[in-house]
């Protein structure tokens, strides 16, 4: 069998959805779920046409389903996930930064991190002649504020890192439900620690920047510091973000029934 | 025998799929199959259409949904598990009186013995 032809048949069906990607994601999985049940029966029986065709016909018509799943979304779901003008450039982002076919977590990590630093560090390009030329003076001192822009890009290329390594490590436990929700915790709770610490560590490095009062201002420590404590609840929603997304790439299991 | 087609279904599937579960929990293809068992074969259903009716009662939390755990060396993808809620039984119930007495009703005025 050549499960593409189910995947593109549920994508078909669910794509046009309108309701969140936890919702469609679900929906996906159980068509999946149902196809594999449906085909290991139609692989035993004769009939006309392939297994394939067969289990389709059986599922119905694809834009009839689309509607009734639609239907079987509540109303503000629908309002909410309506798409906007401009909503396929940023789709375009999310497939970008996706991980690949056959890209480990490491070489994702080191892209999308590339990629940050490569726009935080564009930013700062624009950001601070912008703030001289508001000001119409220069920073007191060109290296400390150098010194400040490579070092917010090292905190930051090193968070980057960490937070997505740890991000496809907290994936990975969720998916492997065999060490149990203990270990879960407790890898939840050393990965916030860690991002409470990079928080901190980042906080330190932009108020570097303050002493000539260019940017920073040591009140951003308390911001920070408090935006890092939504860490777990953060990791936790990303961490099951990948691994929907890793479940969407490996089409729900699909391709093992051709094994 | 004559199929039961999908238009006529429409209404009565929500109180089917409730009663199916109420032999025990089931994930999806297993609620169409105990479908089929129970009607005999006579019911023409397109099996697409039992999903977002699945996903409508546990919306109105007459049943509830849980990804199984383990996949028992079964490969391929993951099943929901469904199983009904006590507000699911009880709406049951009620559907079930509303059913009684809509065929007394109706087979009374057509003259069919109920």
């Amino acid at each position: 069998m050549n499960p593409q032809v189910f995947i593109e048949a549920i994508e078909q069906a669910v794509g046009p959805v309108r309701a969140s990607d936890t919702r469609k994601d679900r929906m996906r999985e159980e068509l999946a779920a149902h196809l594999a049940a449906s085909w290991q029966e139609e692989i035993d029986r004769e009939g006309t046409g392939s297994p394939a065709e067969r289990v389709l016909r059986r599922l119905g018509p694809i834009d009839e389903l689309t509607r009734s799943l639609q239907d079987s979304v509540p109303q503000f779901e629908q309002w909410m996930f309506t798409p906007l003008p401009g909503a396929s450039g940023l789709d375009r982002i999310d497939r970008l930064v996706q991980r690949r076919e056959g890209e480990t977590p490491f070489r994702h990590a080191a892209r999308i991190t590339t990629g940050l630093v490569a726009a935080l560090a564009a930013l700062e390009l624009v950001v601070v002649p912008l703030a001289i030329a508001i000001r119409g003076r220069g920073p007191s001192s060109w290296p400390t504020t150098l010194l400040w822009a490579a070092a917010s890009l090292a905190v930051a290329a090193i968070g980057c890192m960490v937070l997505m390594l740890l991000d496809a490590r907290m994936a990975g436990a969720l998916q492997e439900r065999r060490h149990g929700r203990p270990r879960q915790w407790l890898l939840l709770v050393f990965s916030s620690l860690v991002v409470i610490g990079l928080g901190a560590g980042f906080a330190v490095t932009v108020s570097l920047g303050s002493r000539d009062g260019m940017m920073f201002v040591q009140s951003d420590w308390l911001r920070l510091g408090t935006c890092s404590l939504l860490a777990p609840v953060v990791l936790a929603v990303s961490a099951r973000e990948s691994l929907s997304r890793g479940r969407r790439r490996r089409g729900w299991g699909l391709a093992e029934l051709t094994r | 025998m004559q199929r039961i087609e999908r238009d006529t279904l429409r209404g009565h599937l929500d109180a089917m799929v409730l009663s199916t579960l109420e032999r025990g929990e089931a994930h999806g293809f297993e609620v169409l199959r105990r479908l089929e068992e129970l009607g005999c074969g006579a019911l023409s259903l397109k099996e697409g259409t039992l999903y977002p009716v699945l996903y409508r009662l546990e919306e109105a939390r007459l049943i509830r949904g849980e990804w199984e755990d383990d996949t028992q060396g079964r490969r391929g993808p993951r099943r929901r598990i469904y199983r009904l809620t006590d507000k699911g039984r009880r709406d049951l119930v009620r559907r079930r009186e509303d059913w009684s007495h809509f065929v007394s009703t109706i087979g009374r005025i057509l003259g069919v013995p109920t």
